[in-house]
């Protein structure tokens, strides 16, 4: 198989494995900081990419001003589920496993709800490069992938510049690592927990816009796109950040390794049973979980 | 449970299966009578989450991937083998509980999200496997043809017959030492493995039977239908079951009965719900979830006290174990809880 | 003649010695003190005889026979039952279901027999609840046969806690702190109670810190700190060691 083929497949595989990356990021963060393991976060993304459907296809927005109406939507969303419904009866002590299906009764709400107000047809939207195929040289690349690249390389960026340098990002650190020391230091813990919320509603907001391209948007493909975030997340170890970027990575580009040498109908199935295998042999996953681990 | 609380409760669920053998009798329409039976298969997955997760506190996810396994052995069987439906009836859930054996195996060592991950993955694997055999199962274009064991009123009460069976099945384990066991487990692993009980043989029984139930919820589902396809046994479905059996009361059988069939058939009697009726049981589920301790009996009634007495009554008093244990998560910046 | 035997049991998690080369014993029908400061390891020696942790090096033998390493239920099974520092009942269920449930390992009934109501499962039953009965009249907690763990008041919690440990028909009896929390009408009733436990035939092993229960209870005394036992003997003579002294109260003299 010549080189550009071999550069084709890991660009595709990079592409997905980066929007699973957004996705198990959210899903750390939000474990991190209340241990809550959100199974709606699928759907959240899958939701997002519909609010982008209606922004940018819909109402016409430039894709700037649609995206990041997107994503303000999607973080106002994420804040209010906190607020209202998750950190209450994550005070009250209830029990993890009635929280746990608070958040699957939350994505049956989300499959629905979307199947109610967008309807069940496949929709797709693009970037602003188009669907024209590049020629990098004898590589041939749909645009779309080196965008979703490109933003996602910066959105990683931005995230370290905040978890390292500003008040905010420190302070949600300090949150997972160390809740009743950040509660002495006058930090309201609710309202961090509300803002962890938002930022991880808001990444997977941005990586249902980014999956839109590649695979058609249905009310139904947030169960998919949960498991094989769950997935990363597991096999990256479910304290980590970087761990659930790289996992994410992984799940992305091993994927359509085994797609494509061995047999693509049993894609998913591969990535399961590698879940199942950690979960089994190593649940604590790649990286220990280490909370303080910077992004 | 005490003797008389049994019987109270085995006379409640008699009353409810008379008054569903008793519709035939009043003239519903074929429609409407079809979801009823769809509420009765319903029924015995309700109950199989009942035993999983209202007794032993698994939290299961991949109901859906077992009632898939007692469906499709039973169609193979009756279709490709030419089996007569009474055999196709007895080795589904047999075959559902062998698939129940390999789920429930992890579950020693899997808690929480970890064990609810591993049953979601466990039944998408059994979805796609059905999915891409299509020489066995029909692959997408579904499984076709698969004859009933009985026909027509009597398929009705045969159905009926079998979920009273199960129910009071379940209402003896809950009562048995079995049951006791299973409810240990879920109340606190640690005191019930001191206390003798084998955690990890008894959380795969749990395991076991529930799958046996959910696989002859299967048989009846392709008995209904007449036809399989791999897009009926989604995560979609497990998810409704776990709503089902959590608007029923987790542990409650006559509940679990009672929410089947509302979650099944209601909306076909209040047609105007129909397209979002999902959306209101979800949003009814999250409520419920959300109010869950206000809801308690005993918060209940100390709420009465309150609004009846003249000079308010002292507020919620902490009793022991009043919360439960909460996980070791660590981020528990809470307010305050209780002793003990 | 040892009834449980630990030789240089020790215990570690990660960098901490919770449990240091312990040598640990008790004989029949004995009352056996164990001490220490908080924090000197008591519990999670227990914990270390019950199986609930495998031991990092050292073993423990019960009736001759070597048990580290086995499974709780195994080791309950073998005639060892316990109770815990904080309460584990079921407290959704009531007082007679708890109980009944230290009975777990003598029942012979099956799944079929449960689901078939068969004469064996109500023997059996009828059986268990005639002993349930027994051990309730024993330790006190008749008239509280069907109330719901919850609402019973602290001090009766533990009481159940002992009786459904009793129910097992255990051999040795370990209870970890089971005077915590009671008034003392019901300290009283609980000396008087596990007398009877020991005229039984029944070993204690007696975690506490109540002194004057001790003193009164126990045939001999260990005491732990830090994990490691620096006494053994009588009550008597343990109160005199200067080890124990220091252990308790430190250095005389620094402070005010």
């Amino acid at each position: 198989m010549g080189l550009h083929a071999v550069l084709q497949i890991l660009i595709q595989g990079l592409n997905m494995g980066l929007i699973y990356a957004l996705a198990a990021l959210g899903i750390s963060l939000i474990w991190n900081a209340t241990g809550l393991f959100n199974f709606a976060q699928g759907d959240l993304l899958t939701m997002g990419g519909f609010v982008m459907l209606s922004t940018f296809a819909h109402l016409a927005l430039p894709y700037p001003l649609a995206f990041l109406l997107t994503f303000a939507i999607m973080g106002i969303i994420g804040y209010l589920l906190s607020q209202g419904y998750f950190y209450p009866m994550f005070s009250q002590g209830l029990h993890p496993d009635i929280i746990i299906i608070g958040t699957v009764a939350l994505t049956v709400l989300i499959q629905n709800g979307i199947l109610l107000f967008w309807g069940p047809s496949p929709q797709r939207f693009s970037t602003p490069l188009g669907d024209n195929p590049v020629h990098l040289g004898k590589l041939i690349v749909m645009p779309y992938y080196l965008w979703n690249i490109a933003i996602v390389v910066l959105l990683v960026a931005l995230l370290q510049v905040f978890f390292k340098k500003s008040m905010l990002g420190i302070a949600m650190r300090a949150v997972a690592q160390r809740p009743v020391t950040a509660l002495l230091m006058g930090v309201r813990v609710s309202r961090l927990v509300a803002l962890t919320f938002l930022l991880a509603t808001g990444l997977a907001a941005i990586a249902g816009i980014l999956i839109a391209p590649i695979i058609p948007l249905i009310p139904e493909m947030g169960s998919l796109v949960s498991l094989k975030a769950f997935a990363a997340v597991l096999i990256g170890g479910l304290g980590s950040f970087a761990g659930a970027l790289l996992a994410g990575v992984i799940v992305g580009i091993a994927e359509v390794v085994f797609a494509t040498l061995v047999v693509s109908t049993y894609k998913d199935v591969f990535i399961f049973v590698i879940l199942i295998l950690f979960l089994l042999i190593r649940p604590r996953g790649i990286f220990s979980a280490n909370i303080s681990e910077k992004v | 449970m005490t003797k008389p609380a049994y019987w109270k409760r085995m006379g409640l669920m008699a009353a409810v299966f008379l008054v569903l053998a008793l519709v035939p009798l009043s003239g519903v329409p074929s429609y409407q009578f079809y979801i009823l039976e769809r509420g009765l298969q319903n029924l015995l997955v309700v109950l199989s989450l009942v035993i999983l997760l209202g007794y032993t506190g698994q939290l299961s996810l991949g109901q859906a991937g077992l009632v898939a396994v007692g469906a499709y052995t039973y169609g193979i069987l009756c279709v490709n083998y030419g089996l007569s439906p009474w055999l196709g009836l007895l080795a589904a859930p047999l075959m559902a509980g062998l698939v129940g054996v390999i789920l429930g195996f992890p579950s020693f060592k899997l808690t929480g999200p970890f064990l609810v991950v591993n049953t979601i993955a466990f039944a998408e694997i059994v979805r796609i496997l059905i999915l891409n055999n299509e020489k066995l199962t029909g692959g997408p274009f579904g499984l076709n043809r698969i004859p009933t064991i009985v026909s027509g009123l009597r398929l009705y009460y045969f159905m009926l017959v079998v979920a009273w069976l199960a129910a009071v099945g379940t209402l003896r384990l809950s009562r048995s030492h079995i049951g006791l066991a299973f409810k240990a487990i879920r109340e606190d692993e640690v005191a019930a493995e001191s206390m003798g009980v084998h955690v990890r043989n008894y959380k795969l029984l749990a395991f076991v039977i529930s799958a046996v139930l959910a696989g002859l919820s299967g048989v009846f589902f392709a008995n209904l239908a007449g036809y399989l396809n791999p897009d009926s046994f989604t995560f979609n479905e497990s998810s409704t079951y776990l709503l089902m059996v959590v608007l029923g009361g987790m542990s409650n059988v006559t509940g679990g009965i009672l929410s089947s069939l509302a979650v099944t058939s209601l909306p076909e009697v209040l047609r105007f719900m129909a397209r979002s009726r999902m959306v209101v049981y979800s949003l009814i589920l999250l409520l419920l979830l959300r109010y869950t301790k206000v809801l308690q009996v005993e918060n209940l009634r100390r709420w009465m006290r309150r609004l009846r007495a003249a000079p308010p009554q002292q507020g919620p008093a902490a009793g022991p174990g009043q919360a439960g244990d909460v996980a070791a998560s660590s981020a528990t910046a809470g307010r305050d809880k209780v002793t003990g | 003649m040892s009834l449980l035997t630990t030789s240089r049991l020790t215990k570690r998690f990660g960098g901490i010695v919770a449990v240091n080369e312990v040598d640990f014993n008790v004989g029949a029908g004995e009352i056996c003190g164990l001490i220490g400061p908080n924090g000197s390891g008591k519990t999670t020696l227990v914990n270390v005889i019950t199986g609930i942790y495998k031991p990092t090096a050292g073993g423990v033998s019960f009736e001759g026979q070597p048990i580290h390493g086995r499974a709780p239920h195994e080791i309950c099974a073998l005639g060892v039952g316990r109770t815990f520092q904080n309460i584990r009942l079921l407290l959704t269920l009531s007082v007679f279901d708890n109980v009944r449930l230290g009975a777990h390992i003598h029942t012979r009934a099956k799944l079929h027999d449960v689901l078939f109501q068969t004469g064996k499962l109500r023997r059996e039953e009828k059986e268990f609840a005639e002993r349930i009965d027994a051990v309730l009249e024993f330790t006190g907690l008749r008239p509280l046969r069907n109330e719901v763990a919850r609402n019973l008041p602290y001090g009766r919690q533990k009481i159940v806690e002992i009786a459904r440990a009793l129910m097992a028909r255990p051999k040795l009896l370990l209870l970890d702190e089971p005077a915590a929390g009671l008034n003392s009408s019901e300290k009283g009733q609980l000396r008087t109670l596990l007398q009877k436990i020991r005229e039984t035939g029944v070993a204690i092993v007696l975690i506490e810190h109540e002194m004057a229960m001790v003193e009164a209870l126990s045939n001999r005394v260990f005491v732990l700190n830090y994990g490691k036992k620096i006494s053994q003997g009588t009550f008597a003579e343990i109160q005199r060691d200067a080890a124990v002294i220091e252990a308790y109260l430190g250095t005389g003299g620094a402070h005010a």
